[in-house]
């Protein structure tokens, strides 16, 4: 396939910074094209730079001036587009870009989602532009950073703000929120499971606990869904912004704080069970504070056993992109390799562990 | 086929492929040291034991075995051999961290 016609989010990366249009064989022509359409201003001085990619989705800064226009001015946007091998499960780009902008126009703190391009000729798949947010979103280096009570405690109230919206309206595209949250979680994790090639057992126990423990049904709330150190922006100490909503969906809330509290997101910070950053007390007395209800200490164990097995099975997806899909990627293949991180942990959570 | 696959082989011949020598490669070329060095024998223990209990076969119909097993409550409250089985998962569980991960028992951590 000749350079030119290759998909901007496959060759791309490997190109790294990107600062001239014509050198880059007019890969980039359509994408400034899109820009000028969108906020009627010419570009000047553009400039693209991949950024550390997620293991599903890509991302690139993009930074630029801009003549004319509701937007004149330097510029400094994200573009989030869809990687080479879908999960199989999380929304698309258009749906994540409708559900950034209602959270942010609700106030909550979600990087700014400017334009939506469903059209793949322009880099290769559909992707929307954001406005850059600076700050840390390593979580190896957030929980390197020690101790930090404020942090947990502004995550607990935003999640718990992220809660209480009621957002049901313009999101009708999510799918319906399901009558029983913890029954529709792990029927769908034993979808996965049942289509795996090796016996799993542990993960079998996993499914048996889950379903002879299954605690009484809570009303569905948006969730994030994959709420957790790593996807969020930290500035100076400070909670900046809650990133990376492609999970998110209908569920019960404490699916989402289990989440958080899960060992896998900790980054070997084991002592601050609420991501690496703080004792769960914490965060539990923020979020309870401002979603005005008491956490059940057990129920939220319930959904820990949940996120390992959720792990677990991201796992072998993970793993299978390696595998089936052909995806070099050490990342990806080491991914393979978590699933008996994941065991150890459902083996102890549900009383069989040593 | 009681270890998880990418096997250690696997991750130290891609790792070999892409030409990398970051922590991501060390880990790959760490674990297949581990499994080499821990051998087709590692998991034989915990074969045994399966075999006692579910017959002779392959790692995969012992599994295959295990699993049906548990899905008919051979793991619940008050099962007859509950905790012969449960000491089975442990230790194939432990035996692949030791290999993937040893950090995660707290034993040293090679890359």
């Amino acid at each position: 396939m000749p350079d030119e016609q290759r998909p901007l989010t496959a060759a791309l990366s490997p190109l790294g910074r990107v600062s001239d249009p014509a050198r880059s064989g007019g890969r980039v022509r359509g994408l400034i094209d899109f820009i000028e359409v969108k906020t009627r201003g010419s570009v000047f001085d553009f400039t693209m730079t991949p950024l550390l990619n997620g293991a599903v989705l890509r991302h690139w800064l993009i930074e630029f001036g801009l003549h004319g226009g509701r937007f004149a001015g330097e510029q400094r946007w994200v573009l989030r587009a869809d990687g080479a091998t879908p999960l199989g499960f999380g929304m698309s780009r258009a749906q994540e870009f409708a559900l950034q902008r209602a959270l942010f126009a609700a106030g909550l703190r979600v990087a700014e989602p400017l334009f939506m391009c469903c059209d793949d000729s322009v880099i290769g798949a559909p992707f929307f532009a954001m406005r850059f947010v600076p700050g840390e979103t390593d979580g190896a280096a957030i929980v390197a950073a020690g101790r930090n009570d404020a942090l947990a405690a502004a995550l607990g109230s935003e999640l718990a703000r992220l809660h209480a919206h009621d957002l049901a309206a313009r999101l009708r595209f999510l799918p319906a929120p399901p009558a029983d949250p913890a029954a529709a979680r792990r029927a769908e994790l034993a979808r996965h499971l049942a289509g795996d090639v090796d016996p799993h057992p542990v993960a079998e126990w996993a499914l048996r606990w889950l379903e002879r423990h299954r605690p009484a049904p809570a009303q569905a709330v948006l969730c994030h869904g994959d709420f957790r150190t790593g996807n969020y922006l930290v500035v100076e100490g400070r909670l900046a912004a809650v990133l990376d909503w492609d999970f998110a969906g209908w569920s019960d809330p404490d699916e989402d704080i289990a989440w958080f509290c899960a060992k896998a997101w900790r980054f070997g910070a084991n002592t601050l069970d609420a991501g690496g950053i703080a004792p769960r007390a914490v965060f539990y007395r923020a979020y309870a504070a401002a979603a005005r209800r008491a956490l059940d200490p057990e129920r939220i164990r319930y959904w820990e056993v949940m996120a390992a097995l959720r792990w677990l099975v991201i796992a072998l997806q993970q793993r299978d992109r390696f595998l089936k899909h052909g995806e070099r990627s050490l990342d990806l293949a080491l991914t393979g390799r978590r699933v008996a991180e994941c065991e150890h942990e459902i083996l102890a959570l549900t009383g069989l562990g040593s | 086929m009681m270890r998880d696959r990418p096997s250690g082989a696997e991750l130290a011949a891609l790792a070999d492929a892409l030409g990398a020598r970051d922590a991501e490669a060390a880990r790959c070329r760490a674990i297949e040291a581990r499994e080499r060095a821990a051998g087709d024998d590692a998991f034989g223990a915990i074969g045994t034991g399966l075999r006692a209990i579910y017959g002779e076969g392959d790692d995969r119909a012992l599994l295959t075995r295990l699993v049906a097993a548990i899905r008919a409550g051979a793991l619940d409250d008050g099962a007859a051999g509950r905790d012969a089985l449960a000491t089975l998962l442990r230790a194939i569980t432990r035996q692949k961290l030791r290999e993937s991960n040893p950090g995660y028992l707290g034993d040293p951590t090679p890359p």
